[in-house]
């Protein structure tokens, strides 16, 4: 700051007012000028562009940050809106599921059972079947024998 | 460019010129301001190179934040992470796949009152969620001015999922009409919430969760850290695919949460018991009770039923009746009465002072120690065999049996037996009994010939049915248990049957079964049921009380197994204080129920007779098919 007044008070003083925006302007190239020489750069090749290597190094890097960062939060909202949508065929499938067990409720089953003219019953009898006589025979089942 | 580069060819310059002329001071200077101006052109440029480079850097970096900014603006925004609910809990099924809890999502309206600033805005929310839920307008618009600087509101009760898509179907119409519209200030949020299907059905085997979603009583609080969405895992590595559990049981598995547990309990006994108990609560007015279906040869238990139950879908609404929670199964201790005579006469066969034929004289009376023990009813019946007397249930020849034993041998079979410590189920709330034991400050002598026929030392039914499943089970007192495999995804862990011990000899367990058969044949009548052999044993306790018993109340209890020669089932039918105008003898409430449920058993089973079975020994088991008599 004290070198940029320093300058433009002795611009100021030796320039008229006529020339008022080409001097601007010099002074505008003036001020980059001195700014470029203010920043110490490097004044061997070499080390130049060893320098500028470094910059653009870094530069790449902050890039590829940004890339990396955006791509892992792209991919989290990604994978957030699936755990949504998971989240939301849940509870479907929980809501299907109470439905089911709801008509399946044993006290409701015996209602509709009765309902429907069925009775409870005791007291079964068993008859021995000997040697599984009507059963099919599984080695040539009774579909396909009559194909 | 050039400047940028020419560094080497000025340097080469300069050099050049410093040696050709070292003595004019003239040149010198020209030569030193050329070098400056050069250096002054080259610095300017490999600025501006540097500064170009780093803006077009700097605006692929800021063109990527713009893309991201503005034109994915929508996508990051589609991100709210108030959408996902608290965690959740595993399922419940029985043995047969039947859902016996899991949980569900309800809906509930939030509001964010501090948008929602004008009473016309106030009033067009309730009147919109009025038409669509049916929730009343003046119930919204007063919990929106109850809180006008709140940023969270709950508006009305959680909504089931129909409704919750209908009040989203109404927000997104109304915003598609006018995108201001206060109804943007409306989120419907899912909670989860558990459910009990079967309502009070196996309540006390499933206990229930809080508010907080912390499981308390039964299963829900034994297995509440494998349970909860975010608890362990399996911790064991000898789990197997979920394939292996049948097609049936995996109807409803694995559930959302992927943590869920299959049931040794089979839906339709449960439902057989309780319903059975229930009529015998009623029918001996009774003021509570217990049935205990097992398994002899695994432990597992089938079906376990208390009086008086609970649902706990409405548990809110019995908060103040605690005592309803406990499940008396395994957390209740009682006087088991002369049920516990097959102790001691297993005790008596196993260490040979006694055999079933074994004939002992019953004078009416005996002194064990510094007390008198009568039978219960104050009879002498002279000579009989053990086989009489544990049929007739006689106090005095029972701790005689005792008295041979001899008191070491006495409680160690006791302890054999199970009792006076936890049998281990899987459920939250067992207690250990009560049994002194010599050395202990309270035991005398007396106690021996009390405790012979139950009194004296209290158990929990499942003590008192899992010592008759060791009977049952050729003498191995095995550990119940009411989980049969825990569910992590695709994964099941079985639960293996665990022998606890051996409490007597197989032959001492088969001389013990003929025993009970004949005190089912020739005493406990009510209990039998035609074409089965059935063991059991009848026992009457009276409930003791401040300095002696209470009168005329009394805790009956039946405990059996069934067929005799193959058990399938371990039974326990115990009722708590019948009304004495109706019985209160175990012989004449408890049996017949005992009867009743075995004959449910054996249908829901699919146990044929004694003789059918006999008759198909030779042959396939399977040709035994079951016709309806009905039919």
């Amino acid at each position: 700051m004290l070198q940029n007044r320093t300058i433009s008070s002795s611009l100021s003083s030796t320039v008229s007012s006529d020339w008022g925006v080409p001097v601007r302007r010099v002074m505008a190239r003036e001020q980059w000028n001195l700014l470029a020489q203010t920043l110490r750069l490097p004044d061997g090749l070499q080390s130049f562009l060893l320098f500028t290597l470094a910059v653009v190094v870094i530069c790449i890097g902050l890039l590829l940050h940004l890339q990396l960062s955006t791509t892992v939060l792209q991919d989290r909202i990604r994978l957030q809106a699936l755990q949504l949508e998971e989240q939301a065929v849940k509870e479907q499938t929980s809501n299907l599921v109470w439905a089911i067990v709801q008509e399946t409720e044993l006290n409701r089953v015996k209602v509709r059972a009765i309902e429907l003219g069925y009775q409870p019953v005791f007291q079964r009898q068993y008859i021995i079947v000997p040697h599984n006589a009507l059963a099919p025979d599984l080695q040539n089942p009774i579909a396909q024998s009559g194909e | 460019m050039a400047s940028l580069f020419s560094e080497k060819r000025a340097e080469s310059h300069t050099a050049s010129y410093v040696a050709a002329t070292p003595s004019e001071p003239g040149s010198e200077q020209a030569a030193t301001v050329a070098t400056t101006e050069e250096n002054q052109k080259r610095r300017l440029w490999r600025f501006w190179f540097l500064a170009c480079l780093f803006l077009l850097l700097t605006s692929l970096v800021l063109a990527r934040l713009v893309v991201y900014q503005l034109f994915q603006f929508g996508e990051l925004a589609a991100y709210d992470p108030s959408q996902f609910m608290v965690p959740t809990r595993g399922a419940i099924v029985d043995r047969h796949g039947e859902l016996l809890t899991a949980d569900r999502f309800l809906y509930q309206i939030i509001a964010t009152p501090n948008e929602i600033k004008s009473d016309q805005a106030r009033q067009q929310v309730a009147q919109r969620l009025e038409e669509t839920t049916g929730l009343p307008a003046t119930e919204t618009l007063q919990t929106l001015l109850d809180y006008p600087q709140g940023r969270y509101a709950e508006i009305g009760k959680p909504l089931d999922y129909a409704l919750s898509q209908r009040v989203k179907e109404m927000q997104v119409q109304a915003l598609a009409e006018r995108s201001t519209s206060p109804l943007r200030y409306i989120e419907i949020r899912p909670i989860p919430a558990r459910f009990y299907p079967q309502n009070t059905l196996a309540s006390h085997l499933l206990g229930f969760i809080q508010a907080n979603r912390g499981g308390v009583y039964g299963l829900e609080e034994y297995y509440n850290a494998f349970l909860n969405a975010r608890g362990v895992g399996l911790i064991e590595r000898a789990s197997v695919s979920l394939a292996s559990l049948p097609a049936q049981t995996r109807r409803f598995l694995p559930s959302v949460v992927g943590k869920d547990l299959v049931l040794t309990i089979d839906r339709s006994i449960q439902w057989i018991i309780e319903e059975e108990l229930r009529n015998g609560v009623a029918k001996y007015r009774a003021k509570g009770g217990t049935i205990i279906v097992m398994e002899p040869k695994t432990g597992a238990i089938l079906g376990l039923a208390n009086w008086p139950d609970y649902d706990p879908n409405q548990r809110a609404t019995s908060q103040a009746d605690f005592a309803r929670f406990a499940n008396t199964s395994i957390s209740a201790i009682y006087e088991p009465g002369s049920v516990f005579k097959i102790v001691t006469m297993a005790a008596g066969l196993d260490t040979g002072v006694i055999t079933p034929t074994t004939v002992m004289t019953d004078s009416g009376y005996i002194i064990v120690g510094e007390r008198s023990i009568y039978n219960s009813d104050r009879r002498a019946n002279g000579a009989v065999t053990v086989t009489e007397a544990l049929a007739k249930s006689l106090n005095v020849v029972t701790a005689q049996v005792a008295d041979k034993v001899g008191r070491d041998h006495f409680y160690q079979y006791v302890r054999r037996f199970g009792f006076g410590e936890r049998t281990g189920i899987d459920l939250a709330g067992e207690v250990p009994g009560l049994l002194k034991t010599p050395g202990h400050e309270l035991w005398s002598l007396s106690d021996l010939g009390t405790n012979s026929f139950g009194q004296g030392l209290a158990v929990t039914p499942l003590q008192m049915v899992n010592a008759t499943a060791a009977i049952a089970n050729q003498g191995m007192l095995m550990r119940p248990y009411v989980v049969e495999a825990r569910i992590e995804g695709e994964e099941v862990l079985y639960t293996q049957p665990e022998m606890l011990g051996r409490a007597i000899k197989p032959e001492t367990a088969r001389a013990m079964t003929e025993m009970m058969i004949e005190t089912v044949d020739s005493g406990n009548i009510a209990a039998r049921i035609p074409g089965y052999r059935i063991a059991g044993k009848s026992g009457t306790a009276q409930i003791p009380d401040v300095g002696g018993y209470l009168k005329d109340a009394t805790i009956v209890t039946f405990v059996g197994f069934a067929p005799a020669d193959d058990p399938q089932f371990v039974l326990l039918v115990k009722l708590d204080q019948p009304d004495p105008a109706i019985s209160q003898w175990a012989a004449y409430t408890v049996a017949p129920i005992f009867a009743q449920v075995s004959r449910r058993l054996f249908d829901q089973l699919n146990i044929a007779p004694d003789e059918i079975r006999a008759q198909v020994a030779g042959v396939n088991p399977a040709t035994i098919d079951p016709v309806s008599s009905a039919e």
